[in-house]
């Protein structure tokens, strides 16, 4: 059953939930908090009394997950804030419960746009969610906030960096999923955001250059210290070619040094010829990496690629 | 090392008057005595970038004393004569109005603006283009600004890059991988290499990079492992690309340029070669007079 509150949200307006909140306060203030501590209530609903609520002096009877709530809201709208000034809230002490209350607000919040305040509180949850607590379960509601956030045209800049701080490469997943979207502009932006694979933009099919790039680069994608705000955009992974090129750390270490001072395209270029000899041949594979670099280098020009091709 | 052609070039090749402060003298001799070789077409581009990049520092003080604030995407503001403030926390130039025109007024009315700190560096060197460049090629060249981070007109010809050496006027990022979440504006500082030890960074103001590093330190997440760092790249425009547009250019193009046997070039202002043309063509074996 839905919460009366949040029926008259939806239904009446905010104006209209406001003023009857206040008049539950004047009849039942115990009624009122039961009713804002209901489990069906959603975080736009608490945002929109959130005023009421603390004027009315009523913080101390909400729920753990209410308080939580609000405490954050304060804390990111906070006008001016000490550096290096603790959270007012325990993340240490009660990980969960924080952890579980910033998907509430996600979760619940997304799919509302009551004012640039609230887009803003919204977009910092989901930061700390990403980035405290990097859980990939999360990642889905987060997309669905980035996306939103930019189909109707609202910075995305640091949610995008909230988003890939995750440090989870199955970030990359529900972006990718994007690609097979019918609507262009959804298509569009997953295509700006995933701008580093390679051959993507100039695909016929980029859903499926993406599964296939995904799938040939996931064991040999590493955390790339580029920063959203040294470039215009952000590349989140990028391929260890060395990696690629040997498949296991310990592989031959022959031409670690060699094949680090060849220019990136050479090493791009190796690796992936590495990766299909493998996939095609592994005795093939073996002897070919005993070759010197020089030779493996000559033998990817002579070679027929179609011939190693999946 | 600087390479004009294919000549080595020696302090003796610059004029003084060609260098009009201590900035700008500590460019060309870090130039000149670099182990890097710099190749240059000529000694008009290089005196250009020299230039250039004194612009850069003398707008990054500017902007400092402009009042102009520091705000997250967010929270950006601008003077709405000039600008038009997008969703995105972009400023948009307005229809109709000279770029040039709305650059000055971020400088002039600073204390109505607020952006963050990539959009502050590509201010800059707006600014510094513009000191560069005459009004009308700069209100041509950038006819459509849209000033969002380094989302930056192509005709700036940006490059991020690991150069081979720093120079005084370089842009440098100092990054905060362990950044408060509450406060990602702080995830790392875009700053500019004031060439005496000192660096501007939008919302810091004038420090020395430790001071920097301090500062973003002091905004990392409670419990931070990691500390703040400088990265190795650097941002530039593109000083090769953009001296065809130059006023300093167009001026010596008006000029009457003189030739001696070693093919070394002089210019002068078209009184001044009448004034003494006869000492003059007995001097020199060539003399080419501006296009009309």
């Amino acid at each position: 059953m839905n919460s009366s509150l949040e029926m008259i949200r939806k239904v009446s307006g905010i104006s209209a939930l406001k003023s009857h909140f206040i008049d539950l306060i004047e009849q039942d203030k115990k009624l009122a908090t039961s009713q804002v501590n209901s489990e069906e209530v959603s975080f736009p609903t608490l945002y929109v009394l959130s005023s009421s609520i603390s004027s009315n002096r009523l913080t101390k009877y909400l729920s753990d997950r209410n308080k939580v709530a609000l405490a954050l809201r304060k804390d990111i709208l906070a006008k001016e804030r000490a550096p290096a000034s603790p959270f007012p809230y325990s993340i240490c002490e009660t990980p969960q419960l924080i952890h579980s209350v910033l998907r509430w607000i996600v979760t619940t919040g997304a799919n509302e746009n009551l004012n640039s305040k609230y887009r803003f509180v919204l977009d910092r949850s989901a930061g700390l969610l990403t980035t405290i607590f990097h859980d990939p379960t999360d990642l889905p509601a987060i997309s669905q906030l980035l996306f939103k956030r930019h189909q109707e045209g609202h910075p995305t800049h640091y949610l995008t960096w909230a988003y890939f701080s995750t440090q989870n490469v199955s970030s990359l997943l529900p972006v990718g999923e994007r690609l097979a979207s019918h609507d262009r502009e959804e298509k569009h932006f997953a295509k700006e955001l995933l701008h580093f694979i390679p051959g993507l933009n100039e695909s016929e099919n980029p859903y499926v250059h993406f599964r296939t790039w995904y799938e040939e680069n996931l064991p040999y994608l590493v955390l790339n210290e580029n920063s959203y705000e040294l470039t215009a955009q952000l590349e989140p992974y990028c391929v260890d070619f060395m990696m690629k090129y040997k498949e296991q750390p310990g592989n031959s270490r022959l031409h670690d040094e060699e094949f680090r001072s060849l220019p990136a395209e050479t090493q791009k270029r190796l690796s992936d010829f590495s990766y299909k000899l493998r996939k095609y041949s592994r005795s093939e594979w073996n002897e070919w990496l005993t070759r010197p670099l020089e030779a493996q280098v000559q033998s990817i020009e002579e070679v027929n690629h179609d011939t190693y091709r999946r | 090392m600087i390479l004009i052609g294919d000549k080595v070039a020696t302090i003796d090749d610059f004029d003084h008057r060609m260098i009009q402060n201590s900035f700008e003298r500590q460019v060309l001799e870090t130039l000149l005595n670099s182990s890097v070789t710099h190749t240059y077409r000529s000694r008009g581009e290089v005196v250009f970038e020299m230039q250039f990049r004194s612009a850069i520092t003398a707008s990054a003080r500017e902007l400092y004393y402009s009042g102009a604030q520091f705000a997250d995407f967010y929270k950006s503001r601008c003077n709405p004569m000039f600008w038009n403030l997008m969703p995105d926390g972009a400023f948009q130039l307005r229809q109709g109005v000279p770029p040039a025109e709305a650059i000055v007024d971020i400088f002039r009315n600073g204390r109505i603006y607020a952006f963050e700190c990539a959009t502050a560096m590509i201010i800059v060197l707006y600014k510094a283009a513009l000191r560069m460049l005459p009004p009308v090629k700069f209100n041509t060249l950038f006819a459509d600004i849209r000033l969002w981070g380094w989302k930056y007109d192509a005709d700036l010809r940006i490059v991020h890059n690991i150069p081979s050496q720093y120079i005084p006027g370089d842009i440098r990022y100092v990054k905060n991988p362990d950044v408060n979440p509450l406060t990602p504006e702080w995830q790392g500082e875009n700053i500019v290499d004031m060439g005496d030890g000192m660096y501007f960074g939008h919302g810091l103001g004038f420090r020395t990079l430790p001071g920097i590093i301090d500062a973003l330190a002091r905004r990392r997440r409670p419990g931070a492992m990691r500390m703040p760092y400088l990265l190795e790249t650097a941002t530039r425009p593109g000083f090769s690309y953009l001296y065809q547009f130059a006023t300093m250019r167009l001026e010596q193009e008006q000029n009457v340029l003189l030739f001696d046997d070693q093919l070394e070039n002089s210019s002068l202002s078209l009184d001044e070669y009448n004034k003494k043309q006869e000492e003059l063509l007995k001097e020199y074996i060539t003399i080419r007079f501006p296009q009309s």
